[in-house]
């Protein structure tokens, strides 16, 4: 850590020097030097860690602060003695203000509605925030969690998962961590405790739950022996699992259960609520065993998931330096296989929230942003209401009382009203995070523990002093100018002084600036989602049914007896009434990952060590690109006649044995590759003929070229991919794709029972119709636009009726003036032209503003908007235009009535 | 439990006797200085060390409840501490008194009278 003083760092001390003063004296002379070397300490310790973490501590110290001050000052005891004195001036004004509210309910309603609507929407989108990125993880120290992962600088890789032989050597060269784990997804068919379940099991190293932080709720963790070939035989059921399963019952300890078929015994359950690993898409792991395989062995083989706990001292930043060391460490010793892996080090909560971040960091600045909007106009409203008021301020002033204390009135009626609304606000938030989580997908948002915490509460408290404080300066600000004589003089029909009108307009301006954003926001954030729709995925989606299946291990051992049950289950659901054609592959395209592999290219040149080349491959049956309307570019794709005798032919590590028959003359491996890979690898040549090498495999042949997809994203370009044929690599976990005549969701039960009629034991992990399994890519978009588009409808409502609101204001003002142009001649129409321009400029100065402050800021939200050019011309123009527009229908009114005003009636009466 | 009925010992188990019961804060405080003498911000990594982060006190919860302790004499303040970290001259060590051993004992032993019922009624296992 960089240990240079920044100028500005003693500030945090010194601000919390000055809070010791609520302390009662004696406390602060004998702890006060004590208190604050501590505070010192926390902060830097968490500011080491990063923002969240300073976030954090500063919640923690506020609470901190509050609850002893309470506790030390005895203000309970004080406010029994004589609460007059505390709150005496302040509980007058409070029921001054409650007093005003009741002489003008239809204001007071309008602007604790508008606050309740403007502070829920703000609570209910920071709850969110909260809950995915504020609110500490439930495991042990969640600050000093992280992931670390393996990157490739040079290919653009920033994300790796970590290979077998990796794992050890970072975790015995580093310096940073007190410990690491790493583990790996896997799916297990749960039988005997009920019907047959595919359930999510994670298989972790060693030490992973001292790691976590947690430990098993009954029971025990595993022992480190029990990670070692032949010993791993236990396992941790979750929380969920042990209740769904197996009714809560403490005696299922030491209980053997069978998972795929080999059996387990039951060593511990762990606590409600933890869930790790489990990311917004991943399913919820049902159990934890131990990985309990040579990891060492399995060079290039990237497969685990490593995650660290820091030690005490140690920031990120610590990690990060202390990894590039390990990893270039690594390099030096396995320089053939390790050139070009760097490593990347990154919180856990980041990690987690990393693809709801942007959006929801969009979210919060846009209800900030319409906050603001709601704020300015109530501040609009209470300045109106404060000129009305201006005859008995001014005789208040008159009689003797002070500015200040007319001030402290003001803001208190400001305050109460922001707080009535922020009561309701907070009541729409309770009922919307109960409602939300049922709505929205959990894959969209992983926002089950959304909810109306401490923090959140602290949040609205805050958002409503700031609203209150800023909506009821503006009428201070007013009577800073009222000039005594002048009111008093005019008598009932009090004209503002000529200062008044420009806070209005400011606010105004303000608004309509504000909208704007709101407004460019939502429009962009639209368009970003119709072109991420109309991405053609390259594949059919509809009529396709997927079925995800897990072959357990005992049964299926071989990789010649999967062959034979995805063989004959294509076939017979092809055999459906009602099916056109039927297919298997490794992971669904879009919806299940995808694996990527080392590659050698028969004729180039061998690359330098380490920078081998790679590519994604997906296992499919010989129907795969029929059922999946995928066009044969060149050559052919597979057919029953490129089954193998010896199966499969890729190995992992030089020491797995070769399988049963290689060497038995048999057809050659085959492979399909798509276009992308055609013309990366084969620049001026026909692919077809060719042959590649897959980590430790035999040449295999390429047969044919089939047109690119988006398997794993539509947002990405299409990446290099090759498909192997599962009669030649067998898989035990695939997925069924059913491409039916009319609605697939109808054939459901009977595909079901025709692979229960093969395998009546065999748990269907799920089933979904591509298009959904499509769809889910648009949750988040969608959900970011439509409140996005809320908010701006919102926003533009408010605008206008500031708009409104200032324009019926200022004409009101301007009658006598109108009259006499009126009488001296003037046209109707020029004079609501008038008011017009007027309205007109201020939008124009307010999208103006608008305009440059969003050219800045859409710099930082560009990757936000998927597939549109942020400036861009058109978008702009429309959104300028319905401001202009709402502007024009916003003062229609003031100005047609200013047009018709009776030049004789208003001279008379002046 | 037996005490022994020397005079010095009835003192001390009368005056821990009056600081029962302990509050959990105060009972992680005590538990800190028990291997050895600490100061403010010692006593609080050590317990968010040993609680694995589940409890983490600010200052004005810990100064708070120390205030407390030496009122009742739990604990005292030392001079100056073990001499290995003693850069900063502002930093006083707390050490805790027979009285508070003493209190920390009585509460153990309640509360493992509790976990006993609760181990047999299968609240816990």
């Amino acid at each position: 850590m960089n240990a240079m003083p920044r100028p500005l760092s003693g500030l945090p001390d010194r601000a919390y020097r000055v809070a010791l003063l609520l302390y009662p004296r004696t406390f602060r002379d004998r702890f006060g030097d004590e208190m604050v070397g501590f505070f010192r300490a926390q902060r830097q310790a968490a500011a080491a860690r990063g923002a969240i973490s300073l976030a954090r501590f500063w919640r923690r110290s506020v609470t901190d602060l509050a609850r002893s001050v309470w506790r030390e000052r005895g203000v309970l005891g004080a406010m029994a003695a004589g609460p007059r004195s505390l709150f005496a001036g302040a509980a007058a004004n409070i029921r001054d203000a409650f007093h005003f509210l009741r002489r003008s309910p239809g204001l007071g309603a309008a602007i604790v509605l508008l606050m309740a609507v403007t502070i829920g929407a703000a609570t209910s989108i920071f709850s969110v925030v909260n809950a995915v990125l504020i609110r500490p993880l439930p495991f042990g120290q969640p600050d000093r969690l992280v992931m670390v992962w393996e990157t490739r600088p040079e290919r653009q890789v920033t994300r790796n998962v970590v290979s077998g032989h990796e794992f050890p050597m970072w975790q015995e060269r580093n310096r940073v961590f007190e410990r690491m784990a790493a583990l790996t997804f896997g799916v297990a068919t749960l039988t005997g405790a009920g019907e047959p379940a595919a359930l999510t099991g994670i298989r972790v190293t060693a030490g992973f739950f001292d790691v976590m932080g947690v430990q098993p709720a009954i029971g025990r963790a595993f022992r480190a022996e029990e990670d070692t070939p032949g010993l791993g035989q236990v396992v941790i059921l979750s929380d969920g699992l042990w209740r769904e399963r197996f009714g809560a019952d403490a005696r299922v300890l030491g209980q053997t259960i069978r998972l795929n078929e080999q059996p387990f015994q039951v060593v511990g359950v762990m606590p409600e609520g933890f869930s790790f690993p489990s990311g917004p898409a991943a399913a919820r792991p049902g159990f934890w065993s131990p990985i309990a395989e040579p990891i060492h062995l399995y060079r290039g083989r990237h497969y685990l998931h490593v995650v660290g706990r820091l030690k005490r001292d140690a920031t990120i930043d610590d990690a990060r330096a202390d990894m590039a060391r390990v990893a270039q460490s690594v390099t030096t010793d396995l320089p053939d296989l390790n050139r070009g892996h760097e490593t990347t080090v990154v919180g856990l909560q980041s990690d987690l929230a990393r693809d709801a971040r942007p959006s929801l960091l969009l979210l919060l600045g846009a209800v900030s942003c319409l906050l603001l909007v709601g704020c300015s106009n109530v501040a609009g409203l209470l300045l109106a209401r404060g000129l009305a008021r201006s005859r008995e301020i001014g005789v208040r002033l008159a009689l003797g009382a002070g500015r200040l204390g007319i001030s402290r009135q003001l803001l208190t009626e400001g305050l109460v009203l922001a707080f009535i609304g922020a009561g309701l606000g907070i009541a729409v938030t309770v009922a919307l995070t109960r409602v939300v989580p049922r709505v929205v997908p959990r894959e969209i948002l992983p926002i089950d523990r959304v909810g109306v915490d401490g923090t959140v509460l602290l949040f609205t408290l805050a958002a409503t002093l700031l609203t209150g404080v800023l909506f009821g300066l503006a009428p201070i600000l007013q009577i800073r100018r009222i000039d005594l004589s002048t009111v008093l003089k005019q008598g009932q029909r009090t004209i503002a002084s000529p200062g008044h009108p420009r806070v209005r307009h400011a606010l105004v301006v303000g608004q309509i600036a504000l909208t704007l954003l709101l407004v460019l926001g939502a429009a962009l954030m639209t368009r970003a989602l119709i072109s991420l729709v109309r991405v053609d995925p390259g594949f059919t989606t509809q009529g396709i049914l997927a079925v995800d299946l897990s072959l357990p291990g005992a049964r299926y051992a071989s990789p010649g007896a999967q062959r034979q049950f995805f063989d004959e289950v294509v076939a017979r659901t092809a055999a459906v009434p009602g099916v056109v054609s039927a297919a298997a592959t490794s992971q669904v395209p879009i919806g299940g990952g995808f694996s990527g592999i080392s590659i050698t290219i028969d004729g180039r040149p061998a690359p330098p060590p380490g920078q081998d080349e790679s590519a994604r491959y997906r296992v499919v049956s010989a129907g795969y690109f029929k059922t999946m309307g995928i066009p044969v570019i060149a050559g052919r794709t597979f057919a029953p006649a490129d089954a193998r005798i010896s199966v499969p032919f890729i190995r992992w590590f030089p020491q797995q044995p070769m399988p049963a028959g290689h060497d038995r003359p048999q057809t050659a491996p085959v492979v399909v590759i798509n276009q992308v890979m055609a013309r990366r690898f084969w620049p001026d040549g026909n692919p077809v003929g060719g042959r590649i090498r897959a980590l430790l495999s035999p040449w295999i042949d390429v047969i044919g070229v089939v047109a690119d997809t988006h398997n794993a994203s539509l947002r990405e370009l299409p990446v290099p991919e090759f498909y192997l044929h599962d009669l030649q690599e067998p898989q035990s976990i695939m997925s069924l794709l059913v491409r039916t005549t009319g609605d697939p969701v109808a054939l459901a039960p009977a595909i079901r029972s025709t692979i229960w009629n093969l395998d009546p034991d065999l748990a269907i992990t799920s089933i979904r119709t591509m298009e959904d399994v499509v769809d889910h890519l648009f949750g988040l978009p969608r959900l970011t636009s439509s409140l996005l588009a809320t908010f701006a409808l919102i926003a533009l409502a408010l605008m206008a009726a500031g708009i409104y609101g200032l324009m019926a204001f200022t004409t009101r003002q301007r009658l006598p003036e109108i009259g006499v142009r009126l009488a001296l001649g003037a046209d109707r129409r020029q004079i609501s032209r008038m008011v017009m321009r007027h309205a007109l400029m201020l939008a124009a100065v307010g999208i103006t503003i608008g305009v440059a402050v969003a050219a800045g800021l859409v710099g930082i939200a560009r990757r936000e908007f998927f597939g549109v050019q942020p400036i861009d011309p058109i978008t702009w123009g429309v959104v300028g235009a319905v401001l202009l527009g709402s502007t024009v229908l916003a003062c229609w009114w003031p100005a047609r009535r200013a047009s018709r005003v009776d030049p004789a009636l208003v001279l008379r009466s002046n | 439990m037996a005490t022994r009925p020397t005079r010095p010992t009835r003192l001390v188990d009368d005056q821990a006797r009056v600081a029962l019961p302990l509050t959990p804060i105060v009972m992680h405080i005590l538990l800190a200085l028990v291997d050895r003498d600490r100061h403010g911000l010692g006593i609080a990594e050590h317990i968010e060390e040993f609680t694995a982060g589940r409890v983490s006190l600010g200052p004005g919860t810990l100064y708070g409840a120390i205030k407390r302790l030496l009122e009742t004499g739990l604990v005292e303040d030392v001079e100056s501490g073990p001499k290995d970290d003693s850069q900063d001259p502002r930093r006083r060590y707390y050490t805790i008194t027979p009285v508070g051993q003493r209190a920390l004992e009585l509460e153990t032993r309640r509360l493992a009278d509790v976990l006993d019922v609760a181990r047999v009624k299968r609240v816990i296992r």
